[in-house]
């Protein structure tokens, strides 16, 4: 349910309003920072942008949202507003334009600190063209069919944006009727208009860029040269509003005037809307707002001691509810609810209303039957009725004949022609059951009358009164109803609602598991179903044979229903005893309320010809007009910012997260401005949520997401049934974590294994490489020893020691202590990889001590190692000493020199002079091939071997 | 909103303070300048060309705010190469055809060209290129200093607009726009 609350300001003014005064509520403006309004427009969203003259404001009906300007504008006012392209186009006093995106990113006010929420306002960008822009007053903007885009300024004529290049029209070169433009509008033949100082310029440029201006001044019919306004409807028609003539309409396609308002005392026009066919609402310089009723012309101003009465109204707005919306002098805002209004008729009490078939009204009081006098103004002034009979009149009817049947508490029924002359009267006397007539209807031929004391049928000329429906026994009938298939039904206090069905009264005293016993109202829709309501159960809707019934829980108002009618609109009104709600019968869910001072008195509406609905009252008479217009009945959700980590993201552009990115905030709107407070939100995180959520608050948020797939949903409702309501949605994703990705996985899970399979390979290759190694040691331990127990060696050396034993003993010993010495060596060294240079040295030094025994000068070691540290192979020189020793011939004449030595290049250096043996020894090759081996398996630096005409050398690199 | 009422006597007003000063104003001649600089240059992605005339000559009449510009095709110089020059004069310009680039029209703004300052103004009229009349707004910068105007405009052309048509292959040496750049100092001259 939606209300207005305005039940202060009611009683206030409806003492003295005048004919359908509409109820102004001022809008909360303290967000505003005592900005001064100028200008009001509604977005395609249904966003209120609100210019002012510092600032540029988006309304969402509770408050402003400023949006943050360029320099250019800080000084301008904003003089025009329109939409485009999903941009709001802001016009400015110095001529500068901007523009900024109706659905941008637009970050709640966290602070509530104006100057702080401007930094994460949207900002309106500066439009950069290379022309420049105009130096004038911005008054209005339009689109043309082409899609050019048309700029009116007050100074310069009019400029348009067409394939991206600005042209201009003005007065002295091109035609228009003069460079002062106030306001444009385009038709659906592609002209653009402009009301200008002088008259009306419709102007049009092709595609080639030819400029054509047709003129229209006085003589087209125009009732003043200077047009302030300009209106396009959707019926084919421009309605222009002049400085002190009041308002023409012109046909779009004959270019005539096809209504014009008659005398203008009301000063110049400031702005126009127009409801549907039937009401254009006028926005002046000096007399505030104005109603013309478009079917009879007339015009009508607020009474003079309303506040809204001698203004200036700067701009007016539609809104898509049905609210009218209007910036009046000093900048403040105000909305109205139009549809909705007090008919200041004089009349007090309405207790039964009637709109005959002339669109004429005749309401009965307690004081009597009054009648409108005259249908100049479908809504007239107090001085229209007259009275035409002195009676306390409870019923209306008029009848086929076009006859009107007045129904009086005690004194039968008055029967009156459509002059309001008296035809004749009914009463007990002629046969009437009761003198009190609360309900009157029928047919071409007959009439039932509800009375208190049961119902009496007669004929529609009056003749032939019976008692009736003897079977309703005595009980009092509220209301006779004859509904579009000739059925009628009475509506009884205390038996329930009956009908009468081909001479057959059949009787339904429950409905839903309830019982109906007393019933007071009674109507029927467009679709034939019919409505009635009881004293306190409800309201009921009969489709065939099946009941409905709404209760509070439905979202009715109160169950102490008074009244019945249907709108032209199909929108039943249900009237209580505190105000109305209207139901969308299609929609059954969905009623808004209107609170209404006194209420509504028992079955006092009445539908006019074009399906107003009438409800009288203590205080007179309320309309709920039905515009051919459709307005949107529901909350608008709209998603307006969404927040990751508590920072805004530009949520139209990007929706796919990191998995760190999981805190999310969405802010969202309901737009109602009928009644803001109300709005109900529903949310749903699909994917997350299990069930909706039902809140009031504009924000959700989700710590801790998930990765996955998300739909973020948002409805609204104004009476929390959230059925068949508009909806908002953002779709958005969380990835999943890198190292849940499934590429990142699969490439994990390869490259371990390649790094398993590499380690694998490499660990087999050493396995092989040290096997081999031990292989080569081994081959080489048993090779040397093989060669130190070489026969030969044995025996030279043996023979050594016999020449030595006996001339120098103690020599023999030494020498038996050097060949021992130099087996425990190998024996010691023959398992390690290295051994010190000093150890091997030693070793050297023993091997040579024998050879020297044994060669004497034939043999000549030189070492000098000058103190090298290091490490090499075991045997390794050893062996070398050796090969020089097997392969060169030694002779005292032919010494052999063997030199070990080290140059500081890491190598140690064995190298002998060359005299090889006529005859070689035989030689397997092994112990230098087998010492590069090892060498290279181990890793180390390579052997060198050098061989030239005298030295044979040999590098063995130093393991330091 | 009254303007219309107050049209006559506004009118009236101006008339008189404008015939008072009449006499006295050094606005009754036409500034004029016959060295303009106009800069021509296309930025197209294999190459860059530009080209400048000397010759640029224009007049302004602060009187009714009009202006006329006009630079011979034939004065542009500077190109790349010397064939360039003759594909601009014969191809695309058509200069022995077309020989005069022109620009006249009013200006937008109304300028006080008795008082010394700097001033951004629009200047509307037809640009005349190739013999193809176009309808521009153009902005400039205005410096009034003394007797002297300095004259700084910037905009571009689209060579469709004045049917210079490029070759399909040579459109990646000629952009499909070129930017002006006019810089003149216009003289009061004594009439």
């Amino acid at each position: 349910m939606n209300r207005f609350f305005y039940t202060h300001l009611y009683l206030a003014c409806c003492i003295s309003v005048a004919a359908q005064t509409p109820i102004f509520l001022s809008q909360p403006s303290q967000s505003l920072g005592g900005a001064e309004l100028t200008v009001v427009l509604q977005d395609s969203h249904g966003w209120l942008w609100c210019g002012a003259k510092k600032g540029l404001f988006r309304f969402d009906g509770l408050s402003f949202q400023p949006i943050g300007l360029a320099d250019t504008f800080a000084t301008a006012s904003v003089t025009s507003l329109y939409e485009s392209q999903g941009l709001i186009w802001a016009g400015f006093s110095n001529g500068a334009i901007g523009h900024v995106p109706i659905a941008g990113n637009f970050p709640p006010a966290l602070t509530g600190d104006t100057e702080t929420e401007k930094k994460h306002a949207p900002l309106l960008a500066l439009w950069e063209i290379e022309e420049g822009l105009p130096a004038q007053k911005i008054t209005a903007f339009t689109e043309d069919s082409s899609g050019a885009f048309w700029i009116g300024t007050y100074g310069e004529g009019l400029y348009v944006w067409k394939n991206n290049r600005l042209y201009q029209f003005n007065a002295n070169d091109d035609g228009l009727i003069s460079d002062d433009v106030y306001a444009l509008a385009s038709d659906k033949q592609g002209r653009v208009w402009a009301a200008t100082d002088a008259g009306i310029s419709l102007c049009t440029m092709s595609a080639s860029g030819k400029k054509q201006i047709q003129n229209l001044g006085i003589a087209d019919g125009l009732p003043d040269e200077i047009v302030t306004v300009l209106l396009a409807d959707d019926r084919g028609n421009m309605w222009a509003g002049t400085q002190e003539r009041g308002i023409v309409k012109f046909d779009i396609a004959t270019l005539r005037p096809s209504f014009r308002t008659m005398n203008w005392p009301y000063g110049e026009v400031t702005s126009l809307t127009v409801f549907g066919s039937r009401e254009l609402w006028v926005g002046t310089g000096r007399d505030g707002l104005l109603r013309v009723d478009l079917a009879t012309g007339g015009v009508q101003a607020l009474p003079g001691d309303s506040p809204f009465r001698h203004v200036k109204l700067h701009s007016l707005c539609k809104d898509r509810e049905g609210l009218l919306w209007a910036v009046l002098d000093k900048g403040k805002l105000y909305a109205a609810n139009v549809r909705f209004g007090f008919w200041q008729s004089g009349l007090s009490n309405v207790q039964t209303l009637l709109s005959d078939q002339k669109g004429l009204f005749w309401a009965g009081t307690q004081e009597g039957l009054f009648l409108q006098n005259s249908s100049l103004n479908t809504v007239p002034a107090p001085s229209d009725f007259k009275k035409i009979l002195a009676q306390n009149v409870i019923s209306l009817w008029e009848s086929p004949r076009g006859e009107i049947w007045a129904g009086t508490f005690g004194n039968g029924v008055f029967v009156f022609d459509a002059q309001g002359r008296l035809l004749r009267q009914l009463s007990e006397r002629q046969g009437l059951v009761n003198g009190s007539v609360l309900s009157i209807s029928g047919d071409r031929e007959k009439v039932w009358l509800a009375t208190l004391g049961g119902v009496s049928t007669t004929r529609v000329d009056g003749k032939g009164l019976s008692q009736g429906q003897a079977d309703l026994g005595t009980s009092y009938v509220y209301k006779v109803f004859r509904d579009s298939r000739g059925r009628v039904w009475f509506c009884t206090d205390g038996k329930g609602l009956a009908l009468l069905e081909n001479s057959r009264l059949r009787f339904f005293t429950s409905a839903m598991g309830t019982t109906l016993k007393t019933i007071y109202s009674i109507t029927e829709d467009k679709r034939g179903r019919i409505w009635f309501s009881t004293d306190h159960e409800g309201l009921f809707c009969l489709e065939g044979n099946d009941f409905k019934r709404f209760t509070t829980e439905n979202g009715l108002h109160s169950q102490n229903i008074t009244g019945l009618a249907v709108d032209g609109n199909g929108l039943i009104v249900i009237g209580y005893e505190d105000g109305f709600d209207l139901l969308n019968s299609e929609r059954v869910d969905h009623l808004t309320f209107f609170e209404a001072g006194s209420g509504v008195n028992l079955n006092a509406l009445c539908v006019d010809v074009p399906g107003n609905v009438w409800l009288g009252n203590k205080d007179g008479i309320i309309r709920s007009a039905a515009f051919d217009e459709t307005f949107v009945d529901d909350p608008q959700p709209s998603i307006t910012a969404v927040s990751v980590l508590l920072k805004s993201v530009d949520f139209l552009t990007t929706h796919i997260f990191s998995h760190s990115d999981n805190y999310f905030i969405f802010n969202f709107a309901g737009l109602w401005f009928t009644n803001p407070e109300s709005v109900r939100y529903r949310y749903k995180l699909e994917g997350y949520d299990p069930d909706w959520k039902i809140s009031r608050d504009h924000l959700a948020s989700y710590p801790n997401l998930p990765p996955g797939q998300y739909t973020f949903r948002v409805q609204t409702s104004e009476h929390g049934n959230f059925v068949k309501v508009p909806e908002d949605s953002w779709s958005f994703s969380i990835q999943y974590p890198l190292w849940q990705q499934w590429w990142f996985v699969l490439l994990s899970l390869v490259s371990v294994t390649g790094l398993i399979l590499a380690f694998v390979r490499n660990r087999e290759a050493r396995l092989k490489r040290e096997s081999q190694l031990k292989r080569e040691r081994v081959e080489s331990q048993f090779e040397t020893l093989k060669s130190q127990i070489n026969p030969h060696f044995l025996f030279n050396s043996f023979n050594t020691l016999i020449t030595i034993i006996e001339e120098n003993p103690s020599l023999a010993v030494e020498y038996v202590e050097h060949l021992s010495d130099f087996y425990r060596s190998i024996i010691a060294y023959r398992e390690r990889d290295f051994i010190s240079l000093q150890e091997e040295m030693e070793l050297v030094g023993s091997f040579s001590f024998l050879l020297q025994k044994r060669y004497e000068t034939g043999f000549q070691l030189v070492s000098r190692l000058n103190g090298t540290v290091g490490q090499v192979m075991p045997l390794a020189l050893q062996m070398l000493v050796e090969n020089a020793v097997k392969h060169n011939i030694i002779a005292a004449s032919k010494p052999l020199t063997v030199e070990i030595f080290t140059e500081n290049d890491g190598y140690i250096t064995v190298r002998n002079n060359i005299q090889k043996k006529i005859k070689p020894e035989a030689s397997t090759h092994f112990g230098l091939q087998s010492l590069i081996i090892r060498y290279q398996l181990l890793g180390e630096k390579p052997v060198i071997v050098v061989e030239n005409g005298n030295f044979f050398t040999v590098k063995v690199p130093i393991k330091t | 909103m009254n303007i219309k009422k107050y049209w006559l006597l506004l009118s009236a007003a101006l008339l008189f303070c404008s015939t008072g000063s009449f006499q006295m104003s050094k606005t009754t001649s036409p500034y004029r300048c016959d060295n303009g600089k106009v800069t021509f240059k296309s930025e197209a992605t294999l190459e860059t060309i530009q080209a400048r005339s000397n010759k640029l000559r224009g007049a302004v009449d602060p009187t009714n705010n009009t202006f006329a510009w006009s630079v011979d095709a034939i004065s542009f110089d500077g190109f790349n190469s010397a064939l360039q020059r003759e594909h601009f004069n014969e191809n695309y310009i058509e200069s022995s055809k077309f020989p005069k680039l022109t620009f006249t029209g009013k200006i937008i703004e109304k300028i006080d060209f008795q008082k010394d300052g700097r001033y951004t103004a629009r200047a509307k009229g037809k640009l005349v290129v190739h013999g193809v009349e176009q309808e521009r707004i153009i902005r400039c910068e205005l410096e009034v200093l003394g007797d002297k105007i300095l004259v700084h405009a910037q905009f571009t052309v689209p060579l469709d607009d004045h049917n210079i048509r490029i070759p399909h292959i040579v459109n990646q040496k000629i952009s499909e726009e070129v930017y002006l750049n006019i810089e003149a100092e216009l003289r009061l001259t004594s009439s």
